[in-house]
């Protein structure tokens, strides 16, 4: 068996040499640099935003608003983190999301997040087994906020812990014990929540 | 290390399923959502340096950029004597689609007369009342952002010659 759990961030179409050519053409008001900006970055962005607010509405109101708030900056020359721009458009992103979620709660509307959609992927995808995935949204949805949010950073957002270290504002070894004790909880509700014969048959 | 190594191997399914729930976020989203996002964005990001935007005798011109809880378009508005509002709206809880406008201006008005009746014409109460920023920029007017919601922003976009005469 290989090893699955990535170390390395994943591969990322753009590497860092060539975002921080985008997005200083973009600083300059190149509106083509930011459109392939928006493009490469948009699907992990509402992922990550899908997975921590539970609806795809929000999601994609919070993705498009982080893209205004990121042009802004730009546009305006606030942009001071050369090198670091993948950390900086999350961690907008994560302060949007821990805004919504500080008004939702103020409004008293239900935040179970048990009780989100939990249809599973709207395209086919033969690889997952819906059943399964449906099984590890619930699991993943009673971690406590701070797990699920090294998650969701980690697998939604395409995040290295070093990133995800940066943009937290935590030390490295936190996170990646924080990881390792979310994995640990998932693993064990997931096997609990597993006739013996399917479990079997994964193995 | 070798901690780490075994629970790599311990974690293997579990990763391996964790991206694939991502992955099934990730098909949520519209495909349009990008487009939209870069259409309400683009403004902010050229704002420092707005395009000129010319004036073709009487013709009322301007371009707008809108941002909103379920709304964003970029507006072209161009015409003759009528005006034609051009807007593609995507909205997540209705179907995207566009929807446009005929608006009889009349001759010489101005850019911002036009444009506001085009979104008078364009938009009921209900979709008005989602939009959280407008960006526009007119020629021989100015450009500025408006937060319908902020009333300091909306006497200061009136100031600015924005909304007069038109639908506020």
């Amino acid at each position: 068996m290989g090893l699955a759990l990535k170390v390395e961030p994943p591969a990322n179409p753009f590497d860092e040499h060539r975002v921080r050519g985008l997005v200083d053409a973009a600083s300059r008001g190149d509106a083509e640099a930011w459109r392939m900006l928006v493009e490469a970055y948009s699907g992990r962005l509402f992922a990550l935003v899908r997975s921590r607010c539970g609806s795809r509405e929000l999601a994609e109101e919070i993705t498009q608003s982080v893209f205004v708030t990121l042009a802004e900056k730009l546009g305006t020359g606030l942009y001071q983190e050369q090198g670091r721009f993948e950390s900086w458009l999350f961690r907008i992103a994560i302060n949007r999301i821990r805004d919504e979620m500080r008004r939702t709660r103020r409004h008293a509307t239900p935040t179970d997040p048990v009780s989100f959609e939990f249809a599973g992927p709207t395209r086919e995808d033969s690889r997952a087994d819906p059943d399964r995935l449906t099984a590890l949204r619930e699991a993943v949805a009673e971690l406590s906020d701070a797990e699920q949010e090294v998650i969701h950073l980690r697998h939604h957002a395409e995040l290295s812990f070093k990133q995800i270290a940066e943009l937290l504002g935590e030390p490295l070894g936190t996170l990646l014990a924080r990881h390792h004790r979310a994995l640990k909880k998932l693993q064990t509700r997931l096997t609990s929540a597993t006739p013996s014969s399917e479990r079997g048959a994964r193995t | 290390m070798n901690e780490i190594a075994d629970n790599m191997t311990e974690f293997a399914d579990l990763s391996r399923d964790l991206d694939r729930l991502a992955e099934a976020d990730a098909a949520e989203m519209p495909p349009a959502l990008a487009e939209r996002a870069y259409l309400a964005s683009v403004a902010g990001l050229t704002r420092s340096e707005p395009e000129a935007i010319p004036f073709v005798g009487a013709v009322p011109s301007a371009r707008w950029s809108l941002s909103g809880s379920r709304i964003a378009a970029g507006l072209g508005l161009m015409g003759a004597i009528g005006a034609v509002l051009l807007a593609t709206l995507g909205r997540p809880s209705v179907p995207t689609g566009s929807v446009s406008g005929e608006i009889a201006a009349a001759p010489g008005s101005s850019a911002e007369d036009a444009l506001w009746i085009a979104v008078e014409d364009a938009w009921d109460d209900d979709l008005w009342s989602e939009i959280d920023l407008i960006y526009a920029e007119t020629a021989g007017v100015g450009d500025d952002w408006l937060n319908p919601s902020d009333d300091e922003s909306l006497d200061a976009w009136l100031d600015l010659g924005f909304g007069a005469g038109g639908a506020m």
